[in-house]
């Protein structure tokens, strides 16, 4: 009975650190914002606060002072908005009905991950340790005694914080803010469709199941303390403000949505090192597909600098790769290395994993379907087709680049794919939700 | 004010019957397929270490003392936690696939101290001859103490 105690107050205390900001709550207007204020002020507090402890580890100070300080920083927001607060609960009903829903999938989730209590293959070799470095008081600089010091460690930081914080002792605790985060990057989703609420709460518990239990080849579930979650979330969230970018031409909150973006892609270089090449293709997508001026490309561009410039500055001043090695399986990188290891048996070899990753995804199938729907369509309006365009892009460059990454590994070919394809296809599933919302905002349904 | 209330609801039912009732069935659905009477009933009834040892018996790579064995570690750190407190770990030797679970016990800061020994899946006892069995199971796995002379 405790523990069920316990597991609800951490989802009251996750609700309440991530439910201010200085940002959004300081807009006057949010009933402007209406039934998708709730989804957003928390996803970009979700984004803040990550980016907060992160830069906080970045001084090389423990937990338990990270955590201070941001509580500090929550304290002063909570006075500031309290008034404001309180009497947006009472008129806007959205954000009950939001809380609510949230908190009831997020309880059903939060008792399923309490039982399973797995933790998966690599989290027991990499992502545990790095988190019981700072859940021990530990710094980053500690990390390069640890196993693998080259992997980014800003996950196992989140899953540290909220383990400390909570009054259990037990490790699964921290990771219940993957299924917060999670469960939030799809109300975002929901609450952006023009549909019916009635719609909203069955569209959310479908997607809910079908980008839950992914397992194909290997016993690996989304919450057993892998990072890709935490990329899945932050790509959703970042589909959220392409559409968003896209969607009007005259859009007031142009820099408000480029600068969430940028924000993304500093957190994804520091969860996983896939997060490089989803950064990258973000920011292409950025530079291709909004209409910017000159002095704001310049600007996305020298921001992605600095965002990779200061990745590898802090892991080179804390020595946390001394080997010079960025990922298990790639040593080998001299050209003639390089066109040696790309031959037609390897590439069909690749082929196969790839069509087979792909029709395991129901993400992406989902995606598939709505391709499907455009071409059978009569007329599609110039900004559709836009859309259509940009998701093209996104969904192939990742899969180009990640499948030639893979084909120059030194590992065994056929086993790095069936362990690591199914893994990526699904951090880069959730570009399905920008065509998702594209296709069904489109149809005029109306609420 | 309170029968006013049900009769408003009551309307919103009678106009709502297939809406209400297909949110009704979702809300089974989605409870079902997170097993959320059967967890509850777990959460109330088994601790955390015995869920965490029957979740492990269920993967390809442990189970209670087979693969890494999380089990038996669980229940050696439950048991002799009064060993472990003081900022010491006991080694782990694993004959199956050398794996070695520390972060079960959930301190880095620990030293690993000789003078106790988790082995699992094995039983070759050349090696620890000046050691005792301070607890065994099924003759695979052991937990053992060091002698002193």
């Amino acid at each position: 009975m405790i523990e069920i105690l316990l597991i609800l107050f951490q989802f009251f205390l996750i609700f309440f650190l991530l439910s201010f900001n200085i940002f959004v709550l300081n807009i006057k207007n949010y009933k402007a914002y209406g039934f998708n204020f709730f989804s957003k002020n928390i996803s970009f507090n979700i984004i803040i606060f990550l980016n907060f402890i992160l830069i906080a580890s970045f001084l090389n100070i423990g937990l338990n002072k990270i955590i201070y300080i941001y509580l500090f920083y929550v304290l002063i927001l909570v006075l500031i908005n309290i008034t404001k607060f309180k009497s947006f609960l009472y008129t806007n009903k959205n954000y009950f009905f939001n809380s609510t829903i949230l908190f009831i999938s997020s309880i059903i989730i939060f008792f399923e991950i309490a039982n399973n209590l797995v933790l998966g293959w690599d989290t027991q070799r990499v992502w545990v340790y790095k988190a019981l470095n700072f859940y021990n008081g530990f710094s980053i600089d500690n990390l390069s005694n640890l196993p693998s010091p080259f992997y980014p460690y800003l996950g196992s930081l989140t899953w540290a914080f909220f383990w400390k914080i909570s009054i259990s002792e037990h490790e699964y605790f921290g990771r219940l803010f993957y299924v917060f985060c999670f469960l939030v990057s799809l109300l975002l989703i929901i609450n952006n469709l023009n549909i019916r609420r009635y719609y909203k709460i069955i569209f959310f518990v479908f997607l809910i199941i079908i980008s839950y239990d992914y397992t194909y080849f290997i016993d690996w579930g989304i919450f057993s303390g892998y990072q890709e979650i935490l990329i899945f979330c932050l790509v959703t969230k970042a589909s959220y403000f392409f559409y968003e970018l896209h969607k009007n031409k005259n859009n007031n909150n142009e820099n408000f949505y480029i600068f969430s973006v940028l924000l993304i892609c500093n957190l994804l270089v520091w969860i996983k090192q896939e997060g490089y090449i989803i950064s990258l293709s973000l920011i292409l997508g950025l530079l291709f597909f909004s209409k910017l001026n000159n002095r704001k490309r310049f600007l996305i561009i020298f921001s992605y600098i600095m965002i990779l410039s200061t990745r590898f500055f802090i892991f080179d001043f804390y020595n946390l790769n001394p080997s010079e090695f960025q990922h298990l399986g790639y040593k080998e990188f001299s050209i003639t290395g390089i066109y040696d290891k790309i031959s037609i048996d390897r590439i069909f070899i690749l082929i196969k994993f790839l069509l087979i990753n792909i029709f395991a995804n129901y993400l992406i199938i989902l995606s598939l379907l709505i391709i499907f729907l455009y071409l059978i369509k009569n007329k599609i309006s110039k900004l559709e087709f836009k859309m259509l365009l940009f998701f093209f892009f996104l969904i192939s460059f990742n899969i180009i680049i990640f499948s030639g990454i893979f084909i120059v590994t030194d590992l065994d070919l056929a086993w790095m794919l069936k362990y690591g394809f199914d893994r990526i296809i699904y951090q880069i599933s959730p570009l399905s939700f920008y065509l998702l919302m594209s296709y069904v905002n489109h149809l005029k349904l109306g609420r | 004010m309170f029968n006013k209330k049900l009769v408003n609801l009551k309307k919103i039912l009678k106009k709502n019957n297939l809406s209400t009732l297909v949110i009704i069935l979702l809300f089974f659905v989605f409870t079902q397929e997170f097993n959320i009477y059967r967890n509850t009933f777990y959460l109330l009834s088994k601790s955390h270490d015995e869920r965490a040892t029957k979740a492990y018996k269920k993967t390809f790579f442990s189970g209670y003392c087979e693969g890494s064995s999380h089990g038996y570690l669980f229940y050696i750190k439950k048991k002799y936690s009064n060993i472990f407190h003081n900022n010491k770990l006991p080694k782990i030797i694993n004959n199956f696939n050398g794996k070695q679970e520390y972060w079960i016990f959930k301190n880095l800061k620990a030293k690993i101290d000789e003078n106790y020994v988790i082995v699992l899946n094995g039983n070759e006892f050349k090696k620890f001859e000046s050691y005792k069995i301070l607890d065994h199971h099924e003759n695979r796995c052991f937990f053992i103490e060091r002698i002193n002379d």
